[in-house]
């Protein structure tokens, strides 16, 4: 081998060397490039599913309250005694109930009080009707006493003494119809005030009852609508639980498809591994063996051949693939 | 302007059918009508059978001299049955929570 083909061989291995040099680095950037996106790959999809962790506990403590409601649940802690549109009404309803039951109290007792005047004013009446009996008694007594009174002039001196009771008896009689009227007059006016009494209880008894009926017709509508919109939001509930279940389902195939970094890095060194055979390769071909380099050119075609047969050596024992996956979708990939 | 009441005696039940609006102005006419039978106390079991047939109008005074009526028949023992009531006055009936306290039919 002369100087000119020795300065050749090492133009050309110093160009192959620059060369592979740029491979190098290219499968360097590669890799870095890989790396990157991969961590933020990770770390977005880790945020995706945290986030989409929290929601669906916010939607199960939605469903769960809803479901509380629905109970009615009491004594179940403070947290569980938050009051929801179901409990409103249903409090709403019992207001008016027990409303209802007031009035129907008030005008219970109010008819047993009118009852009890109404006895109070037959008792009177039957006072009125003493007190004609006693006017009677005492018309009588006043016809007695004038009768009395024309038989004792009739006797003359002897019945003077007589005269004079008589007419004692006479005023009596008057002043006992005097009484009488004056009792009249006072069970007159208690009778009146019976009846003023029984216009004031009547207003208290009497209540139209329609606007207790529109009232519960309003309630139960309210309830109606309540578990419409009950239902309502329960479907969907349970719909949006069913989307971050499979949102969850798909971060997981996505970090799962992230194991590709492993891959790419192993690919990559593999690359730089031949790429290092390579150029140890053309060093020894180029150069020629330093020991065939001063022996005549069946020497060095044998120390080539020999060089060649070492490397077809080495690469046989390295050239399997250090990746058989051709696709994501192949084979069990644990997650890290 | 108020009712009419009749009251129909049979052996031991009493019918008492009201007319027109049953009302405050009511009372001692429906009084009247089921007095006899409770202070006589002979027919502890009597029947009492409302008929609201005729019955346009209703209130809560009405509702308290019903109320009075079962209280004064023997409350939990009365046996008090309302008949005939239209869909309104059911109604009311019905909010009053009567249908634990008579039997409506």
């Amino acid at each position: 081998m002369d100087a000119e083909e020795r300065q050749l061989a090492r133009e050309i291995q110093e160009q192959i060397h620059q060369e592979m040099n740029m491979l190098r680095t290219d499968a360097g950037q590669i890799r870095h490039l890989v790396q990157d996106a991969i961590v933020k790959l990770t770390g977005s999809f880790n945020g995706l599913r945290d986030q989409s962790n929290d929601q669906h506990a916010l939607v199960t403590s939605l469903t769960t309250s809803m479901e509380g409601g629905e109970g009615g649940g009491e004594g179940e802690g403070e947290a569980q005694k938050r009051i929801n549109i179901r409990q409103f009404v249903s409090e709403t309803d019992r207001i008016l109930r027990s409303f209802v039951d007031h009035i129907l109290l008030v005008s219970r007792q109010s008819m047993e009080m009118v009852h009890r005047i109404d006895d109070l004013s037959s008792q009177m009446n039957e006072v009125v009707s003493f007190l004609h009996d006693i006017d009677a008694i005492a018309e009588q007594t006043n016809v007695l006493a004038l009768n009395a009174r024309i038989v004792s002039a009739r006797a003359g001196e002897a019945g003077k003494a007589f005269a004079v009771v008589a007419d004692q008896v006479r005023k009596l009689s008057k002043d006992s119809n005097q009484f009488s009227k004056k009792i009249n007059d006072v069970v007159r006016r208690s009778q009146e005030n019976i009846e003023s009494a029984k216009e004031i209880i009547e207003v208290m008894a009497s209540k139209d009852m329609s606007f207790a009926i529109e009232s519960k017709g309003r309630v139960d509508e309210m309830m109606d609508e309540v578990s419409k919109i009950d239902r309502f939001t329960a479907a969907t509930l349970v719909k949006v639980s069913e989307i971050t279940d499979r949102i969850n389902q798909d971060v997981g195939t996505a970090v799962m498809s992230l194991q590709f970094e492993d891959m790419v890095t192993q690919l990559v060194q593999s690359l730089e591994k031949h790429i290092g055979l390579v150029e140890q390769f053309t060093g020894v071909v180029c150069c020629g063996c330093p020991d065939a380099a001063q022996g005549d050119h069946a020497a060095r075609v044998a120390a080539i051949r020999q060089v060649l047969q070492e490397h077809t050596a080495i690469f046989a024992q390295s050239s399997h693939k250090p990746v058989d996956q051709v696709s994501m979708d192949e084979g069990e990939v644990e997650l890290f | 302007m108020s009712g009419t009441i009749t009251v129909n005696r049979h052996e031991n039940e009493t019918s008492i059918s009201i007319k027109g609006r049953f009302n405050f102005e009511m009372h001692s006419q429906f009084r009247t009508a089921y007095q006899n039978e409770i202070d006589g106390s002979v027919n502890k079991n009597r029947k009492f059978v409302i008929d609201l047939v005729g019955t346009e109008y209703i209130d809560s005074s009405a509702l308290g001299m019903l109320l009075l009526l079962r209280e004064e028949a023997g409350a939990n023992e009365a046996d008090i049955e309302i008949i005939n009531a239209r869909p309104e006055i059911r109604k009311i009936l019905e909010t009053a929570n009567f249908q634990r306290l008579f039997k409506i039919s």
